[in-house]
């Protein structure tokens, strides 16, 4: 039996020679391990806040669903909302935002709600695209997402409304894109969104 | 307030998570024959699990001042890969549950849900060639370092399972030789190692995430174990699936070596009865926890830990801070924590 005075010591012992071995193995040889056959068969958060994503899908339509993407810890609040239209591809993620089918040369915009529930302002809140990048290899640049206003000030316990719009160059390859929205400064306030280009 | 490590690192393992979640969805095929396959694959990918392998590659990437969007791509096929091997693990350890559902083989049965896994592997090879198709001779190297660690993650399961028939006979050496094959490549390893190629283009050279990477995914093995035999979070399984399944920890293999002589034959027992029920495995975890091998196991856990910690500064040591950094810098203590 190990008593617990006996742990620690019996880790340790465990560590320098059963661990460290091992971990300077895979030091020198990596991934393949260095294993030779002999052994082989001896022996087998960038600003005050802090976030949790608790996301809430309700109904607001036929068609169409408000995700609403919900961030607290500690009494802080930061939503980005929006309204869109769910994919219906049977493999969808049901928490990313679908922008749309767009043809290439097109556009497609929604509007995105950033909401404070903190006791204090934020101002200069920017919503930041890197791009879209779809599976098939194309990638829409994040220059060709905007946000309008650029940037806002929300209020404490009030909300701002940012128009997001999407330009899909007439080079784009067709494929589903998928892309990162955030709100500058604020890592757990973001919403996957995904656009088809047909 | 400042958010604490553990609120940060839950952000990453979120916002990563998701993002690689979608990817890997997408890169389901549409067509035929879906009812057979296709939809038992994306039934096998929803609920997506914790995120931990993509926010390591992403945030390894990212930290490096790479895009997010090429970590990404190269995290979809190692996502895959994990999930083609739950379907798989699933079926050979009988469990009946996964992430909170049936598993795959419960509701469509052994026949199907094996072909499924196998697609999985399938597509996880496809969109590794896909993804480092953009990095020419260092594209190349990834792949076959990606064939590498499904290769040692195969011979990890391998052992695992051939262990159930000896568990008597198995050393602490032989557990962590597992998890290494098993858990540490696929998991840490490989991920931090795609990260660099993402940001820079470049796989790193050999040695610089090695030891950190094989810590991480020790710990992280040891403390899935732990959580096993005493479940801590929400969402855990019901204590014991390990022992019903007579699976090698360094749990059994302490309790067996030094519970007494009666005991050490009763646990022993259990582990190889097929389908021990619920009092025989709450016997058999007293017998553990009473040897003493719960405080070994959680001060092993710590070791890791502080170990992680030290080999930290050898991976990421020049690295500027930032919010990825200090991601990587959390994950052992969080992964100790949850």
């Amino acid at each position: 039996m190990t008593t617990p005075n006996d742990a620690a010591p019996k880790a340790t012992q465990w560590f320098e020679n059963v661990v460290e071995p091992l971990a300077q193995r895979v030091e020198q040889h990596g991934l393949g391990l260095g294993v030779s056959p002999a052994r082989a068969a001896a022996s087998p958060t960038g600003g005050p806040l802090s976030f949790a994503k608790d996301a809430l899908v309700r109904a607001a339509g036929i068609g169409t669903a408000m995700l609403e993407f919900v961030s607290a810890i500690a009494g802080d609040v930061v939503k980005i909302a929006t309204w869109g239209t769910r994919s219906q591809a049977p493999q969808a993620n049901p928490t990313a935002l679908f922008l749309g089918n767009v043809g290439s040369g097109g556009d497609t915009s929604t509007k995105l709600v950033v909401t404070n529930g903190t006791d204090g302002p934020y101002n200069a809140v920017q919503l930041v695209c890197r791009g879209l990048t779809s599976t098939r290899g194309g990638h829409l640049p994040g220059s060709a997402v905007s946000f309008t206003p650029p940037m806002v000030d929300v209020a404490a316990h009030g909300s701002t409304t940012v128009t997001m719009q999407v330009e899909v160059s007439r080079r784009t390859r067709a494929g589903n894109y998928a892309g990162l929205v955030e709100a500058a400064g604020h890592p757990g306030a973001w919403i996957v969104v995904t656009l088809d280009v047909l | 307030m400042a958010a604490s490590n553990s609120d940060n690192v839950a952000v990453l393992l979120d916002k990563y998570g998701e993002l690689a979640h979608h990817a890997a969805l997408e890169a389901v095929p549409v067509h035929a024959p879906r009812r057979d396959l296709y939809d038992l694959v994306v039934e096998q990918l929803v609920p997506r699990g914790k995120g931990l392998r993509p926010a390591i590659l992403a945030a390894t990437c990212c930290a490096l001042g790479g895009d997010l969007e090429r970590a990404i791509s190269l995290a979809v096929p190692i996502e895959l890969l994990h999930s083609a091997f739950l379907v798989h693990d699933d079926i050979q350890d009988g469990s009946e549950r996964r992430r909170g559902k049936l598993a795959l083989y419960q509701v469509h049965g052994v026949p199907l849900a094996l072909n499924a896994g196998d697609a999985l592997g399938s597509l996880a090879a496809r969109e590794m060639g896909r993804a480092a198709g953009p990095y020419r001779d260092a594209g190349r190297a990834a792949i076959a370092e990606f064939q590498d660690v499904v290769q040692r993650a195969i011979e990890g399961q391998a052992m695992e399972i051939g262990f159930r028939s000896r568990l008597d006979r198995a050393s602490d050496a032989d557990y962590v030789e597992i998890i290494t094959r098993k858990t540490s490549g696929y998991t840490v390893i490989l991920p931090m190692r795609f990260g660099v190629l993402a940001a820079t283009g470049k796989m790193p050279t050999q040695g610089r995430f090695e030891r950190f990477g094989f810590y991480l995914g020790a710990l992280f093995q040891l403390r899935n174990d732990i959580r096993n035999l005493w479940p801590s979070q929400p969402g855990d399984a019901p204590a014991g699936s390990d022992i019903a399944e007579g699976k090698l920890t360094l749990m059994t293999i302490d309790a067996l070596r030094v519970a007494s002589t009666t005991e050490s034959a009763e646990l022993l027992e259990t582990l190889r009865a097929p389908n021990a029920d619920a009092a025989r495995i709450k016997r058999a975890i007293s017998i553990i926890e009473n040897a003493g091998s719960r405080e070994y196991a959680n001060s092993c856990a710590g070791a890791l830990v502080d170990a992680a910690n030290g080999a930290f500064n050898e991976s990421f040591g020049s690295v500027p801070d930032s919010l990825d950094r200090s991601f990587l810098a959390g994950l052992a203590k969080y992964i100790q924590e949850n």
